[in-house]
């Protein structure tokens, strides 16, 4: 009975230590594994915060008006103008054609300076509300983009320091693992917001386009009564 | 159909990549235009540089159907991308010859020409008496309008869409 007993206790110990024996190499794997998380989470933390960098939305440079342009264009009009004008003095050149010449000069520069300065308020208004809707669409998906890569950046700082403080690496690891799938998942860019500020530039340019047709039209009709009052008094 | 699609279908159907003086001497100045913008789109010819040593009566260019938004009448632009650099070489000669011959390269492409408001004759009768006042409108409502284009561009500028999360790899 003893005898049967001691091989009894014998077995199990050997069962035992066959399964100590088994264990060991995996809970040195994890540990290695582990380990490794620590040696490694700086660097590609920082390979992570780099790539994220280079995803980062390009900055929108403001627009400006090209006023040279648009100058140069009404210098040479009003060059040829005064030519036009001067070509009237010239062919008609009592006293009383010289006064109707007058008045209708008088007529056809004020309709063009009050369609210059129409036609510059709605250019200025819409440069300056493409610039403004093109600054905040930037500033909404910069602040989104910056928060991840914060989120990122604290949570690989969090786990290096941990690390150094020799917190258990499987913890650091998982803590670390957990902070970047929350990152991830707060990580939102409201597509439909940001398309509406597009359409917006749409609409914009529309209303600009209505308030400089409005004013050219007003134009044409004030230089159409301009020459026929002109007419009338030539004739 | 307009003219510059019956040309570039003529091609596309003939399976022609030559474009000889005899077809592009039927173009008009807004043809030409047409062509300057679709070129202007084609960000591989941004660093183009045009050769001295074109010839003078024929060149080559490739034509190929493709389609892109900003080109609504034509829906189809130059492309230089699969014929190597000879192509893109004689390409720049129809370009520089198209160009040079409008005067396009004086000017951004937002820019309209000045010279109908040089050309306007007023023979100072009352019956042209607003000739040029209309003109002046007229060039500059287009000019107004390259601007309005040009500045609402900046919609391409605007991405409503980020890859950035995906760069996340919390399993390493």
């Amino acid at each position: 009975m003893k005898i049967s007993n001691i091989k009894l206790s014998l077995r199990i110990l050997v069962l035992a230590f066959g399964f100590v024996i088994l264990l060991m190499p995996s809970s040195a794997s994890a540990r290695t594994e582990n380990e490794k998380f620590c040696a490694k989470v700086g660097t590609i933390s920082q390979q992570m915060l780099s790539k994220m960098e280079s995803k980062k939305h390009p900055v929108i440079l403001e627009k400006t008006l090209n006023e040279n342009k648009i100058t140069s264009l009404r210098a040479k009009s009003d060059t040829k103008r005064e030519e036009s004008y001067s070509k009237l003095y010239q062919k008609y050149s009592s006293e009383t054609q010289k006064i109707a010449i007058d008045e209708y000069k008088t007529s056809i520069d004020n309709a063009i300076n009050l369609r210059r300065q129409k036609t510059d308020l709605a250019r200025e208004n819409f440069i300056s509300e493409v610039n403004k809707l093109a600054s905040n669409h930037y500033q909404t998906v910069s602040m989104s983009e910056n928060k991840v890569i914060t989120a990122v950046q604290a949570a690989s700082d969090l786990a290096a320091s941990q690390c150094a403080d020799g917190v258990n690496p499987a913890q650091v690891s998982a803590s670390f693992k957990q902070s970047l799938l929350s990152a991830k998942s707060g990580f939102r860019i409201d597509k439909t917001e940001l398309e509406s500020k597009k359409l917006k530039i749409d609409s914009l340019l529309n209303t600009r386009k209505q308030a400089i047709d409005g004013a050219s039209q007003e134009f044409r009709t004030s230089v159409q009564a301009a020459k026929e009052k002109l007419v009338s008094a030539l004739r | 159909m307009n003219r510059l699609d019956k040309i570039i279908q003529f091609h596309i159907d003939n399976n022609l990549n030559l474009v000889s003086k005899k077809h592009t001497k039927n173009l008009e100045a807004s043809d030409i235009k047409e062509i300057q913008s679709a070129i202007d789109l084609n960000n591989q010819l941004k660093n183009l540089r045009v050769s001295d040593s074109f010839g003078e009566n024929s060149f080559r260019n490739v034509l190929s159907e493709t389609s892109h938004s900003d080109i609504k009448k034509t829906k189809r632009f130059f492309s230089f991308s699969n014929f190597g650099m000879a192509s893109v070489a004689t390409s720049a000669l129809l370009i520089a010859l198209i160009a040079g011959g409008f005067g396009i390269f004086k000017s951004s492409p937002s820019d309209v020409s000045e010279d109908k408001i040089s050309t306007i004759l007023t023979d100072g009768s009352v019956d042209s008496v607003n000739t040029v006042s209309l003109a002046d409108v007229e060039v500059e409502q287009a000019q107004l309008k390259a601007e309005g284009d040009s500045i609402s561009n900046v919609k391409s500028d605007m991405i409503t869409t980020s890859s950035m999360n995906e760069v996340i790899n919390e399993d390493f």
